[in-house]
Formats: C-alpha cells, structure tokens, sequence
C-alpha cells in the first residue's frame, strides 16, 4: 500500500496544505459574499454577470457549495489516512522507549477526526426546537424516549440599577414524562437544563399581553405580544391590522410615550390600527381600560404576563465532538510542551 | 471633556510611540543612551496602562475585557510587559521596537472605538469568558511577536544569497530569529485553539450551538489553518526562511483582522461595544 500512488497522493502534506488553504479560501469567500440571498441583491451589487458567477459557482452559498463538500470529503479522507500514518509512526517511534511527545501528533489529528465526525452526527441526527410559553402555559416536547410535557412555573428578570438593562432571566419549569412524577428545573441564559436526552437553553423573552376584541354580536380574548402585529379583517389593500406595544413602565411625557423601565411598575398598552399599511387610529390604555376603535370594535387590555423563549436542543454529536476537543489540547500540549530539547 | 481615564490613554499611546522610537533608533544609529530611555518609556507606558485597567475596573466591577476597546487595552499591557521582556532578556530590539509600533497603533484605533462601560449582557456572564479572553491575548501576543520577528527577518537577513555566502553572523542570528518564530508561533497555535475550544463550549451553553459560523469564529478558523499551514511546512527546508516569514505576516494580519475588522465589517455575534 506505501507504493500506491493514490495512497501516497492522499496521504501527502502536499494535499493537507492544498485542501487547509481551498477551505481557508472558501471561508473568506462566506464572510465576503452575502449569503443565501435572493438573485435581485447579488444583481444589484456584483452586476448581471458578476452575480451569474456566483450563482454558477455555488458562491452564494459556500457552506453547502459543491466546493465546500468536495474539500470537505477529500480533507476527511486525508485526515483519517494521516492520522492512521502518524500512530504507526508513533507506535514505531515507542518500541524501545515510550516517547509522549511522539504520540501528541497522532492524538491531535485523532481530536479533529472527532471534531469531524461529531459535526456529520449534529448536521444529519441533532434537531432544535424555539418555544416561546407564556408563565403558567405548557408545552409539549419531543424528549429522546417520547414527549414529555413542559409547563413554565415562574420566570424572572434582574435588572441593573437603570432597570432597564437585564443582568440574568431565568425560568422556572416543571418536566414530566406520562406518569411519571413532576421534575422541577432552572433554567438561565448560559446555564441549560438537562432532561430526557435534550438540552433546554434559556433563549430570549418578553411580554405577552391578553386584550379582549369585542363587537356588538361576540367578544374574544386574543393573546397578543409586544411589537406583534395581528390582522383584524379586510384582505389585500383593505387590510385592518392591530399592532400594539407593551410599556411595563409608561409615562407620559410631552404627548409621547416614554418607558421609565421594564419593570412591571405601570403597566400600560399602546394600540395601533392600520388600513393598507397606514396608522388610522391608535390610543394607550391601562390595565382593565377599554377603547373603540371605528365605533363598532372595542378592545380591553385585560392582563399581562412574561414569555420566556426556550430552545430545546438534541445532538448526539456534542459529546463526540468534547472528545475530540479534549484530545486535541491534550494532544497539542503532548507535542509541543513535552518536546524533548534539541528536537 | 477628557475625564482622567481618557488622559492615562492617551498618555499610554505617546510614551508607548517614543518608546518605539527610541528603541527604533537605536537599531539604527547605535547611539548608548536610547536603549534605557526606550526601556523606561516602555516600563512607564506599562505602569501606567495597569493604572488605568484598575481605575477602569473599579468603574465597571468587572474584569476590563468586556468590549474590543476593552480587549486592545488589556492587549496593550500584555505587549508592553512583553516587550519590556524582550529588551531586558533577549536583547531583541528591532523585534521589541515593531511590537511597540504594533501595540501603538492598536492604541490609536482604539481611540475610534466605543469606550462606553457597558453593563454585561447575559450571555456574557460565564466564567468561560475569562478563559476565552485570556487565552485570545496570549495567543494574539505570541503572534504579534512572531510577526515582530518576521519583518525583523525580512529586513536583516537579504533575500538574495551574496558571493561567497552569508556572513556567520547572519546566517546565525537568522537561524536564531527562525527559532524565536517558530516558538512564537507555537505559543500562539496552542492558545489560539484553546481560544476555540473554550469559545465552543462556552458557545455551546449560551447559544446552543457550539458552531455558528460567526464572522469572528470563521475568521479564527482562518487564522488558524494559516498558523495550522505554517506548522506543517516548517520542517520543510524549502519553507524556512523568508517563506516562513511572509506566513507569518499573513497569519498577523488575519489576527488584526478577526480582531478589528470583522466586528468593523460584518457584525456578528461577538460585535461588543465597536
């Protein structure tokens, strides 16, 4: 196998270099082009036969590109062979002495055959999901062993002295598979929980308020959160959207709304309604007031409550792909530090 | 108005210049007196670098690497021991002059940027940050230095062979300022991908995902394929010498570049405080 010529050309430094530097290229390439955009923005900015080229080559997306994969396999292919290559050597090198330096190279290239690995098992089996649940609502989660039930007890925000500036939010959840008891768990922003296979990560949040829509023939309570916009009736042009804006903490200052905080001190709801996209009414209310909007639709700001945003993750890769991090510092470290001097 | 912290700033950056000069001028006039000037210039721009990372500590409550402004600043001081270092041990002092010029102008581009103390956000509060942080100035100094060698290289020892070869001298101090590259570049290889690692997990935990291809996080694997390209053409006799060099310089640049030009170009999920 040493004389095969293709062996030899797949498992030269020659390749390694050429296939580092493509891939070095290809990121440059990511972080310049725009990505996965639509045609008319690579026209306007590369010109007509500028973007062609990019279409045509796959530039437009470079991390799924032809390119991308074929670097990628031929890389995978030569790390896997150099790293066969570097234990027998170090195998070889050990025979009359065992030499740690001599196995920090082989230990190091084993870490990124791991890397490698780890990431093909996130891209093909990891799966994640965003929720966003109001306190006191529930949500039903795909586990590793089935659904599991998600209810969100409490979630809280520390603010910095401006009462503006969050410091940490975390939820409090309870989890539960079908009869099993109840598992109370925390969850903060770089502090996940754990259950059934899956990671639950502390995301984003806000408010989430509830108003009730009412004409003269039916009412209905609508759930509604801040800077979201929901379509009343009319369709195309005519369209009669609601917006509204949530101000834990609203005063009033020279005719405008102004928020004071984010804490919930004085919780107040800024209503907008729009026709064809144009603002045609809009008024501010506090808890428990009512307004009518064109003399035939009231709307009651009834209560609000926080959203916490959790995004549940499953990757079998993140534990393959620790190991291989491992192994390359322990590797790295074993081939530069413990070098023998002179060498 | 200039508040004291914006004084102690930029009296870092003038003495941190004249230091660089003098010592600059020494390599190239010989005269006694500079290399001691340049040294206390250098020990004073240090001391009084610390001085002002305190003072700016005490304002925010937390370690000063909160920011890029912060990160150049702590960077600064990490250069200016380690040039005061290089003068006192190794008695390199073009290498010393060109990481003076280098922490210099990161000085002056500092002053551009956003010194504003910003309370943490959440995703910063990890103690993988500091972790992250440290092991990106120790990595981006090793390179800064193996840059400062490089260009050194380049500039004293001629790309064209003389007749009858080079000087004994030469062709020693070349070997020499190869080695010093080499050791440099080591250093910063392993802390750049200890920066990675710690990144990822640390990643992994806030965003839930240990891979984003982030701008920055792109750019650091760039860098580190340069570095990781260097390594393996070193034992090769061909790449040693000015080749060699020019990675280097390469490889420096992508640094200054994921440091300042990224968060400057693209944005991403580590623009902090630009």
């Amino acid at each position: 196998m040493k004389n095969n010529k293709i062996y030899q050309f797949l498992t030269s430094i020659r390749l390694a270099i050429f296939l580092l530097v493509a891939i070095a290229v290809l990121c440059i390439l990511c972080t310049l082009i725009p990505q996965n955009q639509t045609e008319s923005v690579y026209i306007q900015q590369y010109g007509r036969l500028g973007a062609g080229v990019i279409t045509l080559l796959g530039f437009n997306h470079v991390l799924s590109s032809f390119w991308m994969y074929l670097f990628g396999i031929f890389f995978a292919i030569n790390l896997s062979l150099c790293t066969w290559k570097r234990f027998r050597w170090a195998i070889a090198m050990s025979k009359k002495k065992l030499r740690i330096d001599a196995w920090g190279s082989p230990l190091l290239h084993v870490g990124l055959c791991l890397i490698l690995v780890g990431a093909a098992f996130s891209l093909s089996l990891g799966r994640q999901i965003y929720y966003e649940i109001p306190v006191g609502k529930s949500a039903k989660v795909s586990g590793t062993s089935g659904i599991f039930q998600l209810q969100v007890e409490d979630f809280t925000v520390e603010y910095y002295e401006d009462e503006i500036t969050p410091r940490q939010y975390r939820s409090k959840i309870m989890v539960q598979r079908e009869e099993e008891t109840a598992l109370p768990l925390e969850v903060e922003v770089n502090s996940p929980a754990k259950f059934d296979g899956v990671s639950i990560l502390q995301q984003a949040y806000g408010w989430e308020t509830t108003i009730t829509l009412s004409t003269k023939q039916a009412s209905r309570q609508v759930q509604i959160k801040d800077d979201e916009w929901i379509t009343l009736f009319g369709e195309g042009e005519d369209t009669v959207s609601l917006g509204i804006a949530f101000y834990p903490d609203y005063a009033e200052v020279d005719g405008t709304a102004q928020l004071l905080s984010n804490k919930d001190n004085n919780p107040h709801l800024l209503w907008v309604v729009t026709k064809g996209g144009i603002p045609v009414a809009s008024d501010v209310l506090a808890l428990g007031e009512s307004d009518t909007i064109f003399e035939t639709l009231g709307i009651t700001f009834d209560s609000y409550c926080y959203y916490t945003g959790l995004q549940i993750k499953h990757d079998p890769g993140i534990p393959i792909i620790f190991a291989g991090f491992f192994l390359v510092c322990a590797g790295l470290l074993m081939r530069y530090v413990f070098v023998k001097k002179g060498e | 108005m200039l508040t004291l912290k914006d004084n102690l700033d930029y009296l870092v950056f003038l003495l941190t210049i004249m230091a660089a000069a003098c010592i600059a001028l020494y390599v190239w006039l010989k005269v006694k007196w500079l290399p001691k000037a340049g040294l206390a210039l250098n020990a004073a721009a240090a001391v009084i670098m610390l001085i002002a990372l305190i003072m700016r500590m005490q304002e925010t409550g937390s370690l000063p690497v909160n920011s890029v402004y912060e990160f150049i600043l702590f960077f600064s001081l990490v250069m200016l021991v380690f040039t005061l270092f290089w003068q006192i041990k190794v008695k390199l002092y073009g290498v010393a002059a060109f990481a003076l010029i280098v922490t210099s102008i990161l000085l002056g581009i500092s002053f551009g940027l956003s010194d504003s103390a910003t309370p943490l956000m959440p995703a910063l509060q990890s103690n993988w940050r500091v972790a992250h942080v440290f092991t990106a100035i120790i990595s981006y100094t090793a390179f800064a230095v193996a840059f400062g060698l490089g260009i050194s290289y380049l500039l004293t020892i001629p790309a064209k062979m003389p007749e009858g070869g080079l000087p004994e001298e030469k062709v020693k101090r070349g070997e020499f300022l190869e080695k010093m590259m080499y050791n440099s570049v080591v250093t910063g290889f392993v802390f750049l991908t200890l920066l990675i690692v710690t990144g990822s997990i640390w990643a992994e935990d806030a965003w839930g995902a240990w891979w984003s291809w982030d701008p920055k996080e792109t750019w650091a694997l760039i860098t580190w394929i340069i570095y990781a390209v260097y390594l393996h053409l070193h034992p090769k006799p061909q790449w040693r010498g000015r080749k060699g060099c020019y990675l280097c310089v390469i490889g420096f640049a992508c640094v200054i570049f994921t440091l300042l030009g990224v968060s400057y170009f693209f944005g991403g999920l580590h623009s902090y405080g630009v």
